[in-house]
């Protein structure tokens, strides 16, 4: 604990400000307040100041810090202080905080940061920069693919063959699971609504439509976005901190075709097999719940939902998906290249990379269901 | 008389608003290692990312064998190499695949020509039977020498290095740079280096400018010794003599 004393010596025309005791930023230590308010109280003939910290037995930076707070105080309340009071440890510190060699914003940078109207209209600017990177990304990704399909760019096939493993193939287990019991939930739900009149055969019917046009492809894209537009982002985001980024621009590599391309041509080749592949097994789950529920048998479930769904149906879930790959892919891969330079940004492409995924697949839903009722499919 | 390998004319620096340097200007002769310097901060390697086009120039131009670059450096991409902090190696390939894809992409090598070019590269860095290595498997200084091996695969005409030997042990970084100064003597490559290791300053460089955060500035340019022994200002020579602070007195 610190006691501070304040004691004035009129003959030499000084306030001598005593610290006693063992200062420690665990321990409750004064404010600058109450001692300046005393400081002056006492220093109504006295124009300089001194500190007495011989009876300090213990110290930390917090002192320091108190320290160089009351001095600045005392100058504004235009008292001299004397700094050779302190002892050679302190004043290193002090001189070593005050020192010209810290790195600090310059004035004339600072002042451009601290008016507000400057920073909105810095973040404005951002913000349309962003918007103009997207659909400069675009543009590069349609010319690309152009080229790739023209021939006039290498097609990176080893990538394109190991991402479709990743995308795809290791995407199964949980494609399934996840189809399953949708698929299954929507039979349960409909299941006790429809036996109420008699017609729970009809489950399949419901079940298989819902599935084939939206709960198929939905799902999909949202396990998919969710693990594989994350996976793009957080991937392209790190090279982006290692600068492997840069080394690929500055080598002269196209980002592009090394890059985005073999990952966006990738998801847009395995989407619509793992719609299909979460179609029938979500149909399955439905049969699940149906033959639990009803007694009805296997053929009898598959006959009924043969009647019940059209190519229209399979089409429509197909064609979205595909849509949907496209956004996905294309999201991640934008996120990851718009990542900043450390560890934090990473994460937040990533997460970025999620909601808009999610967000614009559930808007091109939307778009796909008023397409599909105005023609009539 | 001959133009120098590279040129940079009244060059402004910023990010965003924030202004770095102002109207800088400097030329790099050929085969020369060519140094920048100063204090952690001033934008020695955003003045890198200017050079190598990783950055649009706002103001100023870019002059490389006399030719302005400034607003097609995109165009001059692979026409240098570039060695960054971290060896920047693409961590999906091996060292091997780092140094090869160049080749692949921009000569006509056939597969067994390639490899064996890389295989020179390999031992040129003391890297021998490290090419089926991935980048994870090696330490700092040898990825920092493969990174070297990939940025001299197209035996550029000029190769620019990111501070070689930060995060490096003395003796790799010693090594790092009798390569550097072996590689200047066999291709006659014109070398920039940002750094601000003292020992690779005076060991390797022929030529050095020091930026100066606080005026925005070059406040110096000349030989390193000479720049160390005939001081233009104090924070140059105690830049240079290591007496930030007095570290050598305590």
């Amino acid at each position: 604990m610190v006691t501070v004393n304040i004691a004035c010596v009129e003959e030499l025309n000084l306030v001598k400000i005593i610290f006693e005791g063992e200062w420690s930023m665990r321990d409750e230590v004064p404010t600058t307040a109450s001692v300046i308010y005393d400081v002056i109280a006492k220093a109504k003939k006295c124009s300089d100041v001194v500190f007495d910290v011989s009876r300090l037995k213990k110290w930390d930076t917090s002192f320091i810090s108190f320290a160089i707070k009351l001095m600045k105080s005392l100058k504004g309340c235009r008292l001299k202080f004397d700094q050779k009071c302190l002892p050679t440890k302190m004043l290193n510190i002090i001189n070593l905080a005050n020192s010209k060699n810290a790195s600090t914003c310059d004035s004339e940078n600072k002042a451009r940061y601290g008016k507000f109207w400057k920073t909105l209209f810095e973040r404005c600017r951002n913000r349309v920069s962003l918007f103009c990177e997207s659909l400069n990304f675009i543009g590069e990704l349609i010319l690309e693919s152009l080229r790739t399909f023209c021939g006039r760019s290498k097609f990176r096939l080893k990538e394109f063959l190991l991402i479709i493993e990743q995308v795809g193939v290791d995407a199964l287990p949980i494609v399934a699971l996840i189809s399953f019991l949708v698929g299954l939930i929507l039979a349960f739900v409909s299941i006790i609504q429809l036996r109420k009149f008699g017609a729970g055969i009809y489950c399949a019917d419901l079940v298989g439509i819902a599935v084939m046009r939206e709960m198929g492809c939905l799902m999909t894209a949202v396990i998919i976005s969710g693990r594989t537009g994350a996976a793009y982002a957080a991937t392209i985001g790190t090279m982006m901190v290692n600068e492997e980024i840069d080394a690929m621009r500055t080598t002269g590599l196209s980002c592009f075709g090394f890059i985005v391309l073999p990952r966006v041509f990738a998801l847009v080749v395995m989407m619509p097999l793992l719609c299909i592949f979460s179609d029938i097994i979500g149909i399955c789950g439905g049969m699940f719940a149906a033959i639990a529920m009803l007694n009805m048998n296997a053929t009898q479930y598959l006959m009924q939902t043969k009647m019940a769904i059209s190519v229209n149906d399979v089409f429509c879930g197909l064609s979205k998906s595909v849509i949907f790959a496209a956004l996905i892919a294309t999201i991640g891969c934008l996120r990851g290249m718009q990542c900043g330079r450390d560890a934090e940004a990473v994460g937040k492409v990533t997460t970025s990379a999620v909601v808009s995924s999610i967000t614009s697949i559930i808007i091109a839903d939307a778009v796909f269901a008023l397409i599909f009722n105005a023609f009539g499919i | 008389m001959k133009s120098p390998k590279l040129e940079v004319k009244n060059l402004t620096m910023s990010y965003g608003a924030y202004v770095l340097m102002r109207n800088i200007s400097f030329s790099v002769k050929s085969s020369e290692i060519f140094l920048i310097i100063g204090g952690s901060g001033c934008g020695k390697s955003t003045l890198l990312k200017y050079l190598i086009g990783l950055k649009e120039c706002p103001s100023g131009k870019i002059f490389y064998d006399g030719v302005d670059i400034t607003k097609e450096q995109k165009n001059f991409y692979g026409k240098f190499g570039v060695l960054y902090q971290s060896g920047a190696l693409w961590s999906s390939l091996t060292i091997a695949e780092n140094i090869a894809l160049p080749f692949s992409e921009f000569t006509e090598l056939s597969k067994s020509s390639i490899d064996s070019v890389v295989e020179l590269k390999l031992s040129l860095v003391g890297l021998n039977g490290f090419g089926d290595f991935y980048p994870s498997q090696l330490s700092g200084g040898m990825k920092k020498r493969a990174g070297l091996a990939r940025a001299m695969a197209l035996d550029p005409d000029i190769l620019f290095l990111d501070e070689p030997s930060a995060g490096l042990d003395p003796i790799s970084a010693a090594n790092l740079d009798d390569l550097i100064l072996e590689i200047r003597k066999t291709f006659g490559t014109t070398i920039v280096i940002v750094t601000h290791d003292l020992d690779s300053i005076f060991n390797i460089g022929d030529r050095a400018i020091y930026l100066d955060a606080e005026s925005k500035s070059i406040i110096a340019e000349g030989r390193p010794l000479n720049l160390r022994d005939k001081p233009v200002c104090d924070k140059v020579s105690d830049f240079l003599s290591r007496k930030h602070g007095d570290h050598s007195s305590r």
